[in-house]
């Protein structure tokens, strides 16, 4: 039972994301063990914000490659801080807008253009794809961000709030704001 | 849909839609940064950052703020209730003053059955003291007592700093020489020391004050007893107290025929002798209570006014 419910990835709560922050450092050396272990450890939480900024799965994982090649390329300069994180975030951040600025869209408009069906694995459920769908399509960056980075990273609220620079009031309410919208949107589907 | 199903549905999605780009990003060749750029560049720790991590120290700032606080609170209050000194006022009526640090009142407290109504309606707590004393010897003044020019008041004063002591009583002292029209020489004083101070005085119903005085009094005259020296006027029982051994004789009786307006009851005191056997002058006993007519009702403020200002230069102003 308890095996079944590792192999589903449905366990309650999820371990929020760490890692030694001094993989970084050794990144900056062309450690290669090192940049795998850091690849394991944020590649879903990282995805998971990217898609919260763009929502749109291409450009996600456009922007989820520049973003390794930049640690690769910047990691002998880090400077240790205590949250490696909140730098692989501002480095995702930063390309994101980057794109943006180079497709002269907006987020908003970037939603409408969204081409999901494409990307959606056809063993997606058909439920997580309808979640999916109206999480990108019909919440707001903030909301979709928030709650994506919560359900896959495991990380509290506090350090969603730390990582997006936002208040904690903002990100509570966010998140709440959003499910609860979500949880509209699909009773009206389901109904 | 329940929350927890959305949240896990999002899971599984993420969880199937991550891309595996390890490969690419892994093997693609990369030109190290000589220094950050635009994109790289390190969020600066701001100040929130920093006070983050002494924020078990700041944490607990406030609650040692309010331990402060509180340990301040409890100490001022304390001083404020902490008796640091007494005074005593003996007319007849004996009322004690207790007073802070501050020489703010702490209570008042009518030695004997005279007392009682002269306190009465006075708000004295946390008051200055010489506020107190004018109300007391106003309400005093009211109730018919220090009306008659040769009464005498004893301020008696404990303190266990001798500081204060000699402070209040110079206050008090001057305090009601100016409100009352005695003699200076009518105003008696004297400072206590704390180790005379007993419960005896309040076993006896008089003040600290008299029964200092009464002890003084009783080791020069022995023959008499302390409740024979507590019935006598303070003015008496001050020169009894500071006179020389054997000089002061005197007569305790009261008149057989006293009585009424024209013969209040007052004790008569023989001449006092020094050694060298010339006359001292002596001030004159206050009535141990006041002077009231059988036919009145009590005393009449009015009265007093008129028979203050009844004197020989109204004669002399008529005759003009």
């Amino acid at each position: 039972m308890i095996l079944f419910s590792v192999i589903n990835g449905s366990p309650q709560k999820r371990a929020p994301i760490k890692f030694d922050e001094s993989l970084i450092a050794r990144i900056g050396m062309d450690d290669e063990e090192a940049f795998l272990e850091l690849y394991q450890s944020i590649n879903q939480p990282l995805f998971a914000f990217i898609l919260g900024l763009v929502a749109d799965f291409h450009e996600a994982e456009d922007i989820l490659q520049e973003t390794y090649l930049k640690i690769r390329a910047a990691a002998h300069l880090y400077q240790p801080q205590g949250k490696p994180m909140a730098w692989i975030f501002t480095i995702a951040r930063n390309l994101a807008r980057m794109h943006f600025r180079q497709s002269q869209r907006v987020a908003d408009e970037s939603i409408e253009d969204i081409d999901a069906e494409g990307f959606f694995s056809s063993e997606m459920d058909h439920q997580d794809r309808i979640v999916m769908k109206n999480l990108l399509e019909k919440l707001d960056e903030d909301e979709r961000t928030i709650i994506l980075l919560h359900a896959v990273s495991g990380y509290k609220h506090r350090e969603i709030a730390q990582y997006l620079e936002k208040p904690i009031s903002t990100v509570l309410s966010r998140y709440n704001r959003g499910i609860k919208k979500l949880r509209k949107i699909l009773e009206q589907a389901a109904a | 849909m329940k929350k927890r199903q959305i949240i896990q549905s999002i899971r599984r999605s993420v969880d199937k839609l991550t891309p595996d780009v390890y490969q690419y990003v892994a093997n693609a060749p990369v030109q190290k940064l000589p220094f950050h750029d635009a994109i790289t560049a390190q969020p600066k720790q701001d100040q929130t950052d920093s006070k983050r991590k002494i924020s078990p120290v700041l944490r607990l700032a406030p609650v040692f703020a309010i331990l402060a606080l509180v340990l301040f609170s409890f100490t001022m209050w304390k001083q404020l209730m902490t008796v640091s000194g007494v005074v005593g006022l003996d007319v007849n009526p004996s009322i004690q003053i207790d007073v802070n640090r501050f020489d703010r009142v702490i209570d008042v407290k009518p030695l004997n059955n005279d007392a009682i109504p002269i306190i009465h309606g006075i708000a004295y707590k946390q008051v200055k003291l010489e506020y107190v004393v004018r109300s007391l010897v106003g309400s005093m003044y009211y109730h018919g007592y220090l009306q008659d020019p040769e009464s005498a008041i004893l301020v008696s004063v404990e303190s266990r700093d001798a500081k204060k002591a000699a402070f209040l009583e110079k206050q008090v002292t001057i305090e009601i020489s100016e409100l009352v029209s005695l003699d200076t020489s009518q105003v008696y004083s004297q400072i206590i020391p704390i180790e005379q101070i007993d419960k005896r005085s309040e076993q006896d119903g008089v003040s600290f004050g008299v029964l200092n005085l009464a002890r003084m009094a009783q080791e020069k005259y022995p023959e008499y007893s302390m409740e024979e020296l507590f019935a006598l006027p303070v003015s008496v029982l001050y020169e009894m107290a500071h006179s020389e051994p054997g000089t002061y004789q005197p007569n305790l009786d009261l008149p057989e025929d006293c009585g009424g307006d024209n013969n209040p009851c007052r004790i008569t005191l023989p001449f006092i002798m020094s050694p060298d056997g010339t006359e001292i002058p002596h001030a004159t006993p206050t009535p141990t209570s006041p002077v009231y007519n059988d036919d009145d009702d009590g005393f009449d403020l009015d009265d007093w006014w008129d028979d203050l200002w009844d004197d020989d230069d109204d004669d002399e102003w008529v005759d003009d």
